[in-house]
């Protein structure tokens, strides 16, 4: 529930700042919003412009003492990268070409034209439910079935293979040269990168980016000089799959939907309107095109000189700007008479800048007293961040080639918004070493944010960590059995100012046109419109976080053990307060009354299956976590606006909405066999079984995160040959099933194939799933249960675990006479291939990761091939 | 040692200089965003106040006047509305229809945040304008702006009372305060409308200056009648309603002209929105309040949310013969092709025109929403007159509306009937309007005796003249807050 739980992602130094997003729209408003409708942070992540092959190492920061440098920021983790350095003397190319392609790992296998119509028939012949499970049937006619009475019996469209099932290749190139001496050495390199998706009408992104970096030491050694320049753009073209957010899932049409009328004109399928059924037809959408270019500019660079033996001062500062720019046209092509929301033609504009500027001077010294070694380090960070968005809506330019000029068209929206966050930080760092056995480090630093008001600005943070190697000490030297141990403990705690800007300040704006507008006659200009409900005593939030950790390394580390357990305490959680809207607002931004804790054990074992002089080297490694959230502490739990949700002990329900109908469902206790209806617990015990049944905090069901995950990794190599195997798993995770959308079976929508033969027909069936239901007009009395009510209960739900095959690798490396015929230093082919496959006890018919309907895409099986040479 | 000690004086030197650099904290204060203004000085500029009273009135307009899409379930819950295929395909649609009004999402409950939040507005501006030293803030204006301010929340409340009974009363802007409030009693909720009705009329003057404006005693008299009706105060309301058509200022238009801009039977009065439009919803003139029909011809008979007040057969067949409202403003569209036209055919109060680009509004037939007309003030002086006694008076007014629509003179002679006429005129005069038919039912305990004789309003309880609190947006949030008895 916090505001932000992304790890902090640090590139030589230089934090970067990170978007994530989809190219895939599934309703009009995250494709208006994606396209940068009054979103702002809206673009690119920084990170989409560092070249893969330009990494050195990924370091992972989690322990408190290990984060705490980082501040606020490293809250949720920090990820160090780090790039290649040149390497000296004569000048290293390396070439790496890569090309794959993507599909679906798991995609919802849906029934085929006979067995839907089946289905359908069958559901009329059994007409509506009766409590005495009595045959009624229903005569379907134009109306209640045109998939029956109208449409061809026969066409079949895969909607799911349609939609989802598109070939997606993708193309890497990447160039690295580096070279020079000691004085002055460089590393450029360019690289390339196009990637389709697996959805239709071939959404793709496309990015160019260059780098140079330049260093510089002098003879002595003593002043030190990095500079370095990105340089790149990205491209992104977005496919939008439904213009009608109420819509269901494209997937969910009748097989034998007609796309096109019998003149071969796109159908819009204004069909049956009885069974509340507005199948969409996609291909309207193929004339729509949402496109965002970004440009990134990031100029970073480091001077360091040692002004005493041991005292060094260093001067960071970083340049990053990113210019955004995204389009959306529907042009009148795409306009679909059905969908009465969308009848002009429209096309919108947003503009999107991003500027940071970030310097930071160092002061550090080290020292060494006989066995004892010391280092110090001070600092400053200063940070600034600035983001200025335009929004422009044009209506009914008429024409689909002025889709996006503001003249010819009528400009009906637009807005603008601009604010800055500025950051800076005091910080010093003590490292203490005894012999290289017991270690020491402190950490302080204070914090300030502009997000928080005057009095709250400034947060104090800090950390101490012990470790003490005992494979060092003397009574270890004489056995051979353990020969590396380690204890580790921290105690620490960081702050977090994740929350939008400004949100101290009362703030009131004007809306967009669309909403805005003024009576006509009114002696007032602009309307001004509470923004937000200003929280001038939101605060840091604060999580403490103590671990200890042991690590051991066996016969000559040929067997590694470490297990670690943490614990942390968050404070403060900054994230959106709900509040009674009787008090004019529904939400701010503000500090969590409660207390969250994070209770977890991780182990890791690494094993050398092969001796040290055999040519096959085989390594497993297998690691296991387990995670317990908890409200631990609620003051007055029971009389906040908390109450009827949340309660001490227990994990915290998700943000969002139907994530929290999960958490607390309809408990389904299987069916009534005499008449196919469903049946649940009368949770609460008030007799009747209701929607106040879900709403009550004892239908609470757990949490969609999982408790225990891991994985399983073997690597083997032999001679050039390399093979990585790695399998994940996770348990204590629920996610729906996904037998049916939304809707109940046998009505206009094409269920999972699992439904067929699989529901109820007779008295005394007892079938996994229940009697059909046509939603024609008709007795209404049962449509509670095989609608709502079963779709929100525990029958749709699954909880367990699953395995995913997550990764293969291959790689060969030629030898020595092969290379030096070809005149190459190296060259390697490999392939790889991303979630081949994932296993569960039951079929889910979709990704175990995806929790929603509609979007059964999940994760995509990637298999790529390329080769790397260096010369 | 002495390279040491110099060592630790310049480090400390450092040290010094970033310690007193980083408590620097001026570098925090960042410019305020420049599209937006801060509330820490609403009140220093009338330009602030002016749009804050802007802000409040669309409030009013979204979300007091009922919105049209409510006042559409207000049709249903009253049995006026009934579409046959929206009630079998749309368990939310069946709980209209069938009056079970479920507190739960999707049960298309009367707006309770829009209502309070517009009520947050009022009280705002009602704390900062008598203290504001705004240039231009003249006592003239800072009275008028305060008496539309307080006829916009007595409004809201009025609307809550209605809808829910007994609301938490907010009264200023202390929102941590106010979010933890509980219910009061429907009487105190009244005792505010009517306090806050009676300081508007005494502070807005008789003249009208501008036609969407409150800016004159008549809107918050209108508002005051009718809640004295609601009330039971007979005599109170009469004094007003015969204030309103005394003052000469409002005809009674011909039946076609009714709600077209220049028609003069409107006292509150909101306006047809130019150009409402997004890229979701490219209307070019329909009305905020959301009551959109399609026009004749349409190729489409329904979408879900747009055209779902179709006109029950109860209602259609109780028009008297040759009543001309139920030609003019009734469009009867049959859907081409289907079977039974009586099972299929879709009809609406075509009052507010849905058209799709403004060249399609001929000129001089723009409408607008008319909030409170004089037709109602009539029928409202009817009935209290009636219920005084004053039968002779009481038909005047009744067939002031009666012959308008091409009917005959009243034949209803004894105080029951007549009051019965009264309420059945109201029913095919307002019909689709303010919520009025089902507020009547409400108020004169019809629903109980009325409501059960509809096939599918069977499982009518009385209880449910009042609406559930949702569970999941309204009680959730507020632990003091109690459920609407009987839910």
């Amino acid at each position: 529930m916090s505001l932000g739980n992304n790890p902090l992602i640090v590139v030589d130094g230089v934090v970067v700042n990170q978007v994530t997003n989809s190219l895939i729209y599934t309703d009009i408003n995250t494709a208006l919003a994606g396209a940068g409708a009054n979103t702002y942070g809206n673009g690119v992540s920084s990170l989409n412009f560092i070249n893969p092959s330009d990494i050195e190492s990924i370091d992972v920061l989690k322990d408190a003492d290990a984060t705490s440098i980082y501040g606020s920021r490293g809250t949720n983790g920090v990820i160090l990268i780090t790039t290649k350095k040149a390497s000296l003397g004569k000048a290293t190319t390396t070439v790496n070409l890569s090309t794959g392609w993507k599909n679906p790992t798991v995609l919802t296998k849906r029934m085929n034209t006979p067995q839907y119509l089946q289905m359908r028939k069958n559901a009329f012949a059994m007409g509506n439910a009766d409590a005495s499970g009595a045959i009624n049937p229903i005569v379907p006619d134009q109306y209640t079935a045109p998939d029956l009475t109208q449409w061809s019996q026969t066409a079949y469209t895969n909607f799911p293979d349609m939609e989802m099932g598109n070939s997606a290749p993708n193309y890497n190139a990447n160039v690295n040269v580096s070279g020079g001496n000691k004085a002055l050495n460089f590393v450029a390199s360019g690289d390339y990168y196009k990637m389709y998706d697996d959805y239709m009408f071939k959404p793709y992104q496309e990015r160019m980016l260059g780098r140079l970096q330049l260093n510089h030491s002098s003879v002595d050694n003593k002043l030190n000089l990095t500079l370095g320049a990105t340089v790149g753009s990205e491209n992104q073209h977005f496919t939008t799959t439904n213009m009608m957010a109420s819509l269901s899932p494209t997937s969910a049409n009748p097989p034998n939907f007609p796309l096109y009328d019998s003149m071969g004109n796109l159908n819009p399928g204004n069909y049956v309107i009885p069974n509340g059924y507005q199948g969409y037809n996609p291909l309207f959408n193929k004339t729509i095109t949402s496109v965002s270019f970004t440009n990134n500019t990031l100029l970073n660079g480091q001077i360091s000189y040692t002004i005493l033996d041991g005292l060094m001062v260093k001067f960071l500062a970083s340049y990053n700007s990113q210019a955004n720019d995204a389009q959306f046209t529907y042009p009148s092509t795409a306009i679909n008479p059905q969908n009465l929301f969308n009848l002009i033609p429209f096309g919108q504009q947003t503009t999107h800048l991003y500027t940071s500027v970030n310097y930071e001077p160092q002061l550090s010294y080290t020292h060494s007293f006989s066995k004892l070694n010391f280092s110090a380090l001070g600092g400053l960070t200063f940070l600034q961040n600035k983001n200025e968005e335009t929004f422009v809506l044009v209506n009914n330019p008429g024409s689909d080639d002025l889709l996006n000029s503001w003249a010819a068209g009528q400009p009906t929206t637009a807005t603008n918004n601009n604010t800055e966050e500025r950051f800076e930080s005091i910080y010093a760092r003590v490292n203490a070493n005894w012999d290289k056995k017991y270690l020491l480090n402190l950490t302080f630093r204070r914090d300030g944010s502009s997000r928080f008001g005057p009095d709250n600005r400034f947060g104090n943070f800090g950390s101490a960590g012990f470790a003490w190697i005992f494979s060092s000490e003397s009574f270890m030297k004489n056995q051979h059995f353990l020969s590396f141990g380690k204890l580790r403990g921290s105690y620490g705690t960081t702050g977090n100012n994740n929350l939008p800007d400004y949100q101290w300040l009362g703030l009131m704006d004007t809306p967009p046109v669309y909403v805005s507008h003024s009576f006509p006659g009114y002696p007032y200009s602009g309307p001004l419109e509470f923004s937000n409900y200003p929280n001038p005593d939101v605060k840091w939030e604060t999580t403490a976080k103590s671990d200890i950790s042991l690590e051991l390394g066996f016969l000559n580390n040929r067997i590694l053990f470490s297990a670690a357990w943490y614990k942390s305490l968050t404070s403060d959680l900054l994230t959106t307060i709900p509040i009674a809207g009787q008090s004019g607002f529904t939400s701010y931004y503000g500090n969590f009354p409660g207390q969250v804790q994070n209770t977890g054990l991780e182990f890791e074992l690494t094993t050398q299956n092969s001796g040290p002089s055999n040519p096959l080297k085989w390594t497993t490694k297998f690691n296991l976590s387990t995670n317990t959230n908890i409200l631990k502490s609620f003051p007055n739990l029971a009389s906040s606006g908390y109450a009827r949700e949340y309660q001490v002990g227990r994990a915290l329900p998700n943000e969002s909405g139907t994530a929290l109908l999960m958490e607390m469902p309809y408990h389904y206790t299987g069916l009534n066999t005499a008449n196919g209806i469903p049946q649940f617990q009368d949770v609460n015990g008030d007799g009747i079984v209701d929607y106040n049944d879900y709403a009550s905090n004892s239908a609470w069901w757990g949490t969609s995160l999982p408790t225990l995950w891991g994985g399983f990794t073997n690597s083997i190599s032999y001679k050039g040959f390399t093979c990585d195997i790695f399998f994940q798993f996770s348990n204590g995770i629920f996610t729906r099933w996904n037998y049916a959308d939304f809707s109940p079976i046998g009505s206009i929508y094409n269920p999972a194939a699992d439904v067929v033969g699989n529901y109820w027909t007779k008295p005394g069936d007892n079938t996994k799933y229940p009697r059909l239901y046509t939603m024609a007009p008709g007795d209404p009395e049962y449509t509670d249960p095989l609608t709502q009510e079963y779709n929100w209960s525990t029958a749709a739900l699954y909880k367990g675990y699953y395995i995913r095959l997550k990764n293969v690798q291959l790689s060969y490396s030629f030898n020595q006479d092969v290379l030096s015929k070809l005149k190459l230093n190296h060259m390697v082919v490999y392939a790889s291939c991303e979630n081949l496959a994932v296993w569960s006890p039951v079929k889910l018919y979709k990704d175990p990761e995806i929790q929603s309907y509609g979007n059964e895409n999940g994760m995509l099986r990637t298999i790529t091939a390329g080769i790397r040479l260096e010369f | 040692m002495k390279k040491l000690f110099q060592q630790y004086k310049l480090a400390s030197l450092i040290l010094m200089s970033i310690l007193v650099l980083g408590s620097c904290s001026k570098y925090l204060d960042v410019p305020y965003p420049t599209n937006s203004v801060t509330t820490a000085t609403a009140f220093e500029s009338k330009s602030t106040i002016d749009g804050m009273m802007s802000n409040l009135y669309n409030q009013f307009r979204d979300n007091v006047e009922l919105p049209g899409y409510f006042l559409d379930r207000m049709a249903a819950l009253a049995g006026d509305a009934y579409n046959p295929t929206l009630a079998a395909q749309s368990v939310a649609y069946q709980n209209l229809y069938t009056n079970n009004m479920a507190p739960v999402q999707g049960a298309y409950l009367p707006p309770w945040d829009g209502f309070y939040q517009t009520i947050y507005s009022a009280n705002v501006l009602m704390e900062g304008i008598p203290t504001s030293t705004a240039t231009g803030m003249t006592e003239d204006i800072k009275k008028s702006y305060l008496a539309a301010t307080k006829t916009i929340r007595a409004f809201a409340y009025f609307n809550l009372v209605r809808c829910y009974g007994g609301v938490p009363l907010v009264l200023d802007g202390n929102v941590p305060v106010n979010a933890l409030l509980p219910r009061t009693s429907a009487d105190s909720v009244y005792a505010l409308i009517e306090k806050d009705l009676k300081d508007a009329i005494t502070d807005l003057p008789a003249d009208i200056s501008s036609k969407y404006f409150i800016d004159n005693r008549f809107i918050p008299e209108a508002i005051l009648a009718e809640v004295y009706l609601t009330e039971g105060k007979w005599a109170e309301a009469e004094n007003l309603a015969s204030d309103i058509i005394n003052s000469g200022n409002y005809q009674l238009a011909a039946l076609t002209d009714v709600f077209l801009q220049s028609s003069n039977e409107g006292i509150l009065i909101v306006p047809a929105i130019e150009n409402y439009q997004n890229a979701n919803n490219n209307f070019k003139q329909g009305m905020s309040n959301g009551l959109i029909r399609f026009p004749t011809g349409f190729a489409q008979p329904f979408v879900e949310g747009n055209s779902n007040s179709v006109l029950s057969q109860d209602l259609l067949n109780s028009f008297e013969p040759g009543d001309q409202r139920a030609v003019n403003w009734v469009i009867f569209q049959n859907v081409a092709g289907y079977p039974d036209p009586a099972y299929r055919m879709y009809c609406y109060k075509y009052k507010y025109s849905f058209i799709w680009t403004a060249d399609d509004i001929p000129a001089g037939t723009e409408e607008e929403d008319k909030v409170i007309r004089l037709a109602e003030i009539y029928l409202l002086r009817a009935e209290v007159r009636a219920r005084q006694e004053n039968l002779g008076d009481a038909a005047d007014d009744l067939n002031m509306i009666r012959n308008r629509a091409g009917l005959g003179n009243t034949t209803a002679t004894s105080q029951d009937d007549l009051i019965n006429a009264v309420l059945n005129e109201r029913r095919h005069e307002l019909f689709f309007e303010g919520g009025y038919r089902w507020f009547d039912l409400v108020r004169t305990g019809l629903a109980n005796t009325f409501l059960p004789t509809i096939p599918y309003k069977t499982n009518w309880k009385p209880y449910m003249v009042l609406f559930p609190l949702s569970t999941t947006s309204v009680l959730s949030k507020n632990p003091n807050l109690t459920q609407t008895p009987g839910y």
